[in-house]
Order: C-alpha cells, then structure tokens, then sequence
C-alpha cells in the first residue's frame, strides 16, 4: 500500500511539475481558500494560485506534509512535498497572525488520493508576508468591570446561603435536623423517596431510599 | 401535571433557573482557568465578566425564590425550559466580548446551538479563537449534551406514555435517581471510561497525524466532548476536514454514534443485559441508516462525485452516520454539499437529521424509537387488515424489556413526531421568505430542529436576524422534545391570563 502510495504520489509531483512548466504568459488565477472552495467544481484539476495565512500546525506525513491555509472565514489543505515547505514558518493562532502564503497547484474538488477531500496538491510555497504577533491588550475598563461584578457575587453569595439555610430550617430539609432524622433511620433501609435529594447523605449513611414509610410527613408530589 | 401559577410557583421557578445560573457560573470557571494556564489575560479577563455576571444573577436569583415548598415535577420541567435561554443570554458573554461575534444575537445563537448540542456557528475567524473560548464552546456542548441525557432520565419523557417504568428499572440501579444531582453524577461517572478512551484515542491518532503533542491532547479533549455530546463543533473553521486523516474521522464519529446511543442501554447491555440486537429502537437505528446508506452511495456513484470506493466512505457515509447521529461532524464542506450532493443524497441526510439518534441520549430528533413504534404500528394494522376479523392480537415490541404496543403508546410517538415535522416545516417556509431555495432551506430547517449542526451554506452570520431568532427557537424545541416548552408555555399563558 506505501509502495502503490509513493507511486501515485510521485506521478502526481510529475504532473504538476510539467502542468507547471507551460509556456510563459499562460495565466494561473490567483484566488483566496473561499474562492476555492466555492469554484471547485469549476477548477477542479486545474492550477491555481491561492494567497492565504498559515493557520494550526504543519503536519508532517512522511516525506510529505500537510499546511492548512485559511482567510475570509474558509480553510483548506494543501498537500506537498516536505521540501517545498518554507523551514521557518509561523502559523495563525489567537496570538499572533500566520505567514501569508502563495500556494501553486492542482486544486482538487474530490482528491481520489486523500479520501475525497477538497485539496490543493502544491508544487511550490512561498511566503508572501510574514506574519507578526497579535496584540490583545487587557483593556482597563474590562478588567473594572470583571472584578466589579465579582464583587457583587461575592456580596450575593452570604444573602444566598442565609435564605437557602433559612428555608432547610423551615422544612427540616436541610443541616443538622436532617442529618438527625437519617442516623435515626439508619439501618431500617428505608427512606422516602421525596427525601432522596440527599443522596450523598443517604450513601454516607447507608440508606437506601426504597419507598416512603409514611413517617416523613412529606406532602406527596 | 398541573399548572399553577401562584406566587409559590413563580418563587420556585426563579430559584431553580438561579441555581441553573449558578452552575453555569461555576463552569465558567474551566475556561477561565484554561485562559489563564494558556497566558491569555485579555479572554481571562472576558470570563471573568462572564462568571461574575452569572453568578450574581444565579445568587440574586435563587435568593429571591428561596422557600418552604418543594417544587413539583411540572414546575422543574418548565423551570427547564426557562433555564436553557437564560443560559444561552449568560454563557454568550463570553463570545459576545470575545469580538468574533457580529452582533450579542450570533454571540447567543452560537451559545444556543453549543447549549442544545445543535453545532451551527456565527463565531467569524474560529482559527484564531482563544484556547479559552475554544475550551468554553466544548464544555457548554458537553454541558448542554449530559443535560439532555439527565433531564430525559429523570423526567422520563422518552418511556412510552402508559407503561410506567420499565421491567428492569432494578437493572438501572446506579444510573437513574429521582435526584436530578444524583442522576447526573451517575450518568457522568457511567461515561467517565469512554471519556478517558476517547481523550487518549483521539490524542494518540492526533499525533500520528502530525499534530504537536500538546495540540494533539487540546483536540483530543474537545473532538470527544464535542463527539461524546453529539455537537459536532470542532476548534478549527474545517472541522474534522482540518486533520486529513481517516482514522481521525473515524474515531469522532463512532464516539459520536456511541454518544447518540441509549444510555439506559448502554448501561444494562454493559451489565450482561444482551438486548441490544432486538432493541426496538436499535433496529430501526440500524435499518433507517442502511438504507440511507445505500440511497446516498448509490447517488453519489451516479452522479461521479467520489473516485472511489474510501472516498465514498469517507465523505459520503462519514457524513450520512453524522447526520443521523444528529452530530454534524463536516468531513464535506458546506457549500460542496449543495453543489456536488445529488437531490437523492440531501433528501437521505434530510431524513437521518430527523429521524436522530436514540432516546435517553444527547442526540436530537424524533429518535429511532418513535419511528420504530409508528412503522411497528402500521404493520399491525396492514396485518389485522388481512386477517380474520375475529382475530384478536397484540403487538409487542422490546426496549428495555417487553412492552405492549398501546394507543397511548402510540399517540405519545405521533404526537411528539407531528411537532418536529411541524416546527420542520415553519422553519423551512421562513427560510424560503428569506429567499434561500427551498432545498437548501429545509436542510438547514431539519438540522437545527433535530439538533445536527450539519450545514449546506446558509446558516451564516449574514443570515437574517428573524431566521437566527427562528432557529434558535425550533433548537431550543428540539432540545426540550416540546414536552417542557409547552408546558413553559401554558404557564406563560397563565400567568398572562392572571389565572389562579
């Protein structure tokens, strides 16, 4: 399969190569990925020039590798020989924006090689624009905002647990009375249902909740 | 259940969607920690806002509606309802100040499609989003999925009406509670293995492919949340076409399928349960993807879209089980789709998005069940048609145990089937207004009524504002299986009417 594999993909290097060597003044249409992707159909097996950054990562596969480009909310793969690769090549991320590439080659609408994908087989790469960190500064106000509103939560969060305790205490649902009222059932097996909001409790103390023995007093759901 | 909307329902209510909130809060603090560790003050920050926020509105909230009463099923359920879009307008902050939203409405539409594990997305420029918002659309995914598993556990909404709790219910043990907290941890705790497995498969794939280790494990994680929740957003604008890997595909989409699958099933066929085989909804899961496998291969062979036999697999059934997995994992772009797919093929992934995947999972759609139970029907009738008259017979069928086939059985499935056809079908029509061809309308329509993702183009940040309002709606129906949203709805009319 490897063998069958560099073949394929060395007529394929071949035919790119000679597409590549036509007579000076024969144009090659210069696109962007969303270009690509929508004229396809269109271009399929043709040669194209596509200018785009560099975005995640060069993933090598053997003596070829895979670099995806990216632009105007599209991306594609374009498969080449290592060597064709720029060494130093940077690529797009949240902190910085890719090397803007110039990528030519076949462009294929269903690669028959890559399992059908959307593809440009390149023959050549070369950096149009080196790309440059992105600056994201903390911007004063956000920052304000984010510990202003922390502090609120912070001021809400007492009120919040005084009214939840208040309200366990009223119905016995919750802190000591309830833990009292487990242990005394513990060891019967035998815990009303609408109680088993205390599970952890239930676990800890080893009661199963099977039914309701009516001596919860619980109104019925 | 009945409605009541006295001043001890609204406080319930207003507590449950607090608390709601305040978990929400709490899950902001993943990607905050992620923002930090990743050095990226600025989205930091942004979470920061985000977690504050949600959490003072949860704590005012839930403050607010403290009580004595013990709220009732019919009151949690609408609580539900109203928690998902409060959810969808907090956990937005983040995308909202992250600036790769154009407007709060695509910022929500893209939390709703992450909260409903639907998988559209507005986000412009996703390959230079932050590890931290990256982290937060694939948890709120992984949140919004579990949720739907727990919620329909609990609630029980996927068991046909009438036939009370199933046989083996003792079987369950472990998994199902009456305690939502309960119910949750057992359900997160049951999937913890296949977490592990697939975070480790996806990264070892992911290295073989040529990704760095450490992008290799951010990927590995997100691919299988997205997957395990059946979201199909991905962290690159290709999604899984970014990998160019087979094996990478693969492995999302059979941890998507096994995220689709029953879990209540999962479960009982783990514990030597051997049910799986005549499962009711297994079969017509394995019966409606055949043969839409083969109408979609057999189209596409036709009109010579793929070479070969790999590359049939590859973009055509990769993306039909996608669809059915209601995942919408894009091995194919958008706008190929519409141009090389025959009409056959977009009809087949019409039908897979919703049709879904199985009840009592993060799947969407009307779920193989249902069909299962209307074609069981159909043929009882054709068969009682050509049999004697006096005959008496009865009609069985296995899911989780033996069940009869009644009329409340019945009707519940039809009716759960006419709203998601019907809420198909307004979202279609209100496409076309929009002027998109009707096609290419009721693709994206079926996708986010059965919560898929998958999309032929049109859902864009450039679609207009009462189509993202629209769909956000039907994904928020779909998620919620209408049972909850009626409900949430009747209430609202109560308390419009002033009815006590």
């Amino acid at each position: 399969v490897t063998r069958s594999r560099s073949v394929v993909a060395v007529f394929a290097l071949l035919f790119v190569v000679v597409a590549l060597a036509r007579p000076e003044g024969t144009e090659v249409e210069r696109l962007d990925c969303r270009s690509a992707i929508f004229r396809a159909g269109e271009l399929d097996g043709r040669i194209v020039e596509i200018e785009a950054e560099a975005i995640g990562c060069r993933m090598a596969r053997g003596s070829y590798s895979w670099i995806n480009i990216g632009g105007f909310g599209k991306a594609l793969g374009a498969w080449a020989p290592s060597e064709v690769i720029p060494e130093e090549l940077s690529f797009g991320s949240w902190s910085r924006t890719g090397d803007t590439l110039l990528v030519r080659g076949i462009l294929n609408k269903a690669c028959a090689e890559h399992g059908g994908e959307l593809d440009i087989h390149a023959a050549s790469i070369e950096i149009a624009a080196r790309g440059a960190p992105t600056p994201h500064p903390v911007e004063p106000s956000r920052l304000a905002a984010a510990i202003g509103l922390v502090l609120v939560a912070a001021a809400l969060l007492p009120v919040w647990l005084a009214r939840e305790r208040a309200a366990r205490r009223r119905t016995g649902a919750g802190g000591r009375d309830r833990i009292r009222s487990l242990k005394e059932r513990k060891g019967t097996g035998v815990l009303c249902l609408r109680e088993s909001s205390s599970w952890w409790l239930s676990e800890a103390l080893r009661v199963r909740p099977i039914s309701c023995d009516g001596r919860c007093g619980r109104p019925g759901p | 259940v009945r409605l009541r909307s006295t001043s001890s329902a609204y406080r319930i209510l207003i507590s449950l969607v607090g608390k709601s909130l305040i978990g929400l809060g709490l899950l902001l603090a993943l990607p905050f920690t992620a923002s930090l560790l990743a050095g990226e003050w600025p989205a930091a920050v942004d979470f920061l806002i985000g977690i504050g926020a949600t959490l003072a509105a949860g704590f005012a909230l839930s403050g607010a509606g403290a009580g004595d009463d013990r709220p009732s099923r019919g009151i949690v359920m609408i609580s539900l309802a109203f928690s998902w879009p409060t959810a969808m307008i907090f956990s937005a902050i983040p995308f909202w100040l992250s600036g790769h939203c154009a407007s709060f409405l695509d910022a929500a539409f893209d939390a709703m499609c992450c909260l409903t594990t639907t998988g559209f997305s507005f986000l412009g420029d996703i390959d230079h989003v932050s590890i931290g918002l990256t982290t937060w659309r694939h948890v709120l995914a992984f949140a919004g999925g579990q949720a739907a598993v727990v919620m329909a556990l609990v609630f029980s909404a996927e068991w046909p009406a009438g036939v009370g709790e199933p046989p083996i219910w003792s079987d369950m043990e472990g998994l199902f509670s009456r305690s939502i907290a309960r119910t949750a941890t057992n359900v997160l705790c049951a999937g913890l293995p296949y977490f592990a497995i697939g975070t480790v498969s996806l990264s070892v794939v992911g290295i073989a492919t040529g990704l760095p280790l450490g992008q290799a494990v951010l990927h590995g994680l997100w691919i299988f949340m997205s997957a395990w929740s059946t979201t199909g957003i991905a962290p690159m604008s290709q999604n899984l076409i970014f990998y160019h890997s087979g094996l990478y595909e693969t492995l999302a989409i059979v941890f998507s399928m096994l995220g689709a699958f029953n879990v209540a099933l999962r479960f009982a066929s783990g514990r030597k349960r051997v049910e799986i085989g005549w499962n009711l909804e297994t079969a017509t899961l394995v019966v409606s993807l055949t043969a839409l496998a083969l109408i979609v291969c057999a189209s596409l062979a036709e009109a010579g879209t793929y070479a070969d036999g790999l590359s049939l697999f590859r973009s055509g059934f990769s993306t039909l089980a996608s669809a059915h997995a209601s995942t919408g994992f894009a091995t194919v772009y958008p706008q190929r789709l519409a141009a090389d797919w025959g009409s056959a093929s977009v009809l087949a992934l019409i039908f897979a998005m919703l049709v879904g995947g199985s009840s009592l999972s993060a799947a969407g759609g009307f779920k193989g069940l249902r069909i299962g139970l209307v074609a069981k029907a159909i043929l009882g009738d054709v068969r009682r048609v050509s049999s004697s008259p006096s005959a008496v017979s009865e009609q069985r069928f296995r899911y989780i145990g033996e069940r009869v086939v009644d009329d409340a059985v019945l009707r519940n499935a039809l009716t759960i089937i006419v709203l998601y056809v019907g809420a198909f079908a307004v979202a279609s029509l209100l496409g076309t207004v929009a002027g998109f061809p009707l096609g290419e309308a009721a693709f994206e329509a079926a996708s986010a009524v059965g919560n898929v993702g998958l999309s032929i183009g049109l859902a864009t940040s450039a679609m207009p504002g009462f189509l993202k309002i629209t769909y956000v709606v039907v994904m928020w129906l779909g998620r919620l299986e209408f049972t909850a949203a009626i409900m949430a709805a009747g209430f609202v009319v109560a308390v419009i009417g002033g009815r006590r």
